[in-house]
């Protein structure tokens, strides 16, 4: 890996995650004058102006943004009035279970999906192939928060084979690890379906069939190492489609994750505890696409070569 | 319908609709179904949407055995469901449609923005929207939910806010291209100013292309509105909405389950409705896609 592809790419992530405080910042200054709330409604205009003196707020805005954009990175992130603790520990007591729900999702979802995207480009047109993007688009179409109640209906108070709230055990995983899994696998299974159609049909792939390399040795040696180059990028941006239905299959399923505590964190207006969430999807969904970025350079050389030469 | 600009597009356009596959058929008059729900919602409601009935709560549907007064049965307060789930429709469909144009206009517009100023307006509106692709928009939108209050004009503004990213990214591709074709060229040649180019030449021909990203991000707003509000975080009572009929039944899916399965039933038939008219559009409008 060249220093100057990482450095440009890291350079990227850093104004990236800059943009989301900078967003955080204005919708913090939108929200009111945080000296009005703490001095109280009915405060002299006095009292106010010291608060204001107090939390700096007096200064002009770049500087409160600097000072802000300093104070997040030391890992000050605000206290939760609801818990008063630090919003941080709030947030990452939460984490692991949300990762335990993605990880096994991600993995559910990778493991239909990328196998029937293949065999449905392999059987362009036959029943495999229909069957694929009718799951697909199924997949697509119908949201989390339906399919969830829906299992719910059928499998805790139908069939009462199923627990439908709580993180318990492991019975309790296999409803929301289902839901948040099988809508990425139509997405991916769509995607890597395209990707390995668009490669089967260039031409090494047909000088490697007229020089007489075998079925399985071009499969596996020239059709998916190509292919796998765009089904890696779309993982990056499957990670947010990730995030964003955890956030629903939690309130479902009450899975105590960070997704749920998300929306109790935003109904109860618990502003400190909303923007660490913010902050914490950010940055690891920023850290996700640089991964992919990263690791989109080590499959494919080309990038890499094309990286040292050019300015990015 | 954007081909239909000259009588022999016209003719051909109406001629290709005969060969419409049957899925694709069943999804346009379901979607019309909808058109017309959302249109006359008030001649074809049977109830008003907050008349509460306590002494009918929770009844099953007319079909299931339920009182007949009340066609698709009552939710927790004795009210009618057929006439709440039109109403749902149509603030569903007003908040999707009005969304979907925001960030369609507001996207196209700083697409050409970009592709025309170059430079460091163009580094600075891409900046944008890498930044909005770079995290989930709904953690976005719960956000600025949380710091401003929800209110019905900005669940609106943040759903159009949803998706116009894609069409800058879109718009600012093919007018990048489109200024190196011959014609915007000549145009341009015989003294046309920039504005003219853009509205009267290269828009016409980028409408395909803008259209089928309409169907793509369409089903998108669609079910932004209806997570919101199922959430709580949406649409507000006393109104109503698909997401918010889903949310608020949801307590109840032991004893009526008809309140959360029919709006749900209702979301899922109308984006896969549209995702099927798109692709198929898509197929049929612009070939270079595919």
């Amino acid at each position: 890996m060249n220093l100057r592809f990482f450095a440009t790419r890291l350079g990227r992530a850093v104004l990236t995650m800059l943009l989301v405080v900078g967003f955080i910042f204005v919708i913090l200054r939108l929200a009111g004058d945080p000296a009005q709330v703490m001095a109280g409604d009915d405060a002299p205009p006095e009292v106010v102006e010291r608060y204001q003196v107090a939390l700096g707020l007096d200064r002009p805005l770049p500087e409160q943004f600097l000072r802000y954009t300093a104070s997040l990175a030391a890992g000050d992130l605000g206290r939760s009035f609801k818990d008063n603790r630090p919003a941080l520990d709030v947030v990452l007591e939460r984490l692991p279970i949300t990762l335990y729900l993605g990880l096994v999702a991600l993995i559910l979802s990778l493991s239909i999906g990328i196998p029937l995207g293949i065999f449905a480009a392999l059987k362009r047109g036959t029943a495999i192939d229909r069957f694929a993007m009718t799951f697909a688009v199924l997949g697509y179409s119908l949201p989390n928060f339906f399919l969830g109640i829906l299992l719910i209906l059928l499998f805790s108070l139908h069939l009462r084979w199923l627990p439908s709230s709580g993180s318990e055990t492991l019975w309790h995983l296999i409803m929301p690890a289902f839901t948040l899994g099988t809508a990425h696998a139509g997405g991916i299974a769509r995607f890597t379906r395209s990707a390995m159609l668009e490669v089967l049909n260039r031409n090494f792939m047909r000088t490697a069939k007229a020089k007489g390399v075998p079925h399985q040795r071009r499969l596996y040696r020239h059709a998916l190492p190509n292919a796998a180059i765009p089904v890696v990028t779309h993982l990056g941006f499957r990670i947010g489609h990730l995030v964003a239905g955890a956030i629903i299959v939690e309130t479902v399923f009450a899975w105590p994750g960070v997704g749920r505590l998300m929306i109790s964190a935003v109904a109860a207006r618990d502003l400190a505890v909303v923007q660490a969430l913010v902050l914490m999807t950010a940055l690891a969904m920023i850290a996700a696409n640089l991964a992919v970025d990263l690791a989109y350079g080590w499959i494919d050389p080309r990038i890499r070569v094309a990286g040292e030469r050019r300015e990015p | 319908m954007t081909v239909a600009v000259r009588p022999t597009r016209t003719s051909q356009f109406f001629r290709g609709l005969r060969r419409v596959p049957f899925m694709v058929g069943l999804s346009l008059g379901f979607l019309g179904l909808m058109v017309f729900v959302f249109l006359f919602a008030d001649l074809i409601a049977t109830h008003d949407v907050t008349a509460q009935d306590l002494t009918n709560r929770l009844k099953r549907p007319a079909l299931l055995g339920g009182p007949p007064q009340f066609l698709l049965g009552t939710d927790e307060l004795g009210r009618d469901l057929y006439s709440r789930l039109i109403y749902a429709i149509r603030t569903s469909m007003l908040v999707a449609i009005m969304g979907s144009l925001i960030g369609a206009i507001l996207g196209t517009l700083l697409g050409f923005v970009a592709a025309h100023f170059r430079g460091i307006v163009e580094d600075t509106i891409m900046m944008l929207v890498d930044w909005q692709s770079s995290i989930p928009f709904i953690v976005i939108a719960l956000a600025t939910l949380a710091f401003l209050g929800s209110s019905f004009g900005l669940v609106v503004i943040l759903i159009g806010l949803q998706g116009w990213d894609n069409y800058a990214r879109l718009v600012r591709g093919l007018v990048h291209s489109a200024n190196g074709h011959g014609y915007a060229v000549a145009i341009r040649g015989l003294g046309a100013p920039p504005v003219y180019v853009y509205s009267r030449h290269i828009l016409p021909n980028i409408a395909a292309a803008l259209m089928v990203q309409f169907s793509l991000n369409f089903p998108e707003t669609i079910l932004l509105e209806a997570s919101l509000s199922f959430l709580g975080m949406g649409v507000q009572p006393p109104m109503t909405s698909l997401g918010l009929m889903l949310g608020s039944g949801r307590r109840f899916l032991l004893t009526a389950w008809w309140i959360s399965v029919l709006p749900g039933t209702v979301i899922f038939i109308t984006t896969l409705s549209i995702s099927l008219v798109g692709d198929w559009l898509r197929d049929r409008l612009d070939p270079t896609l595919r």
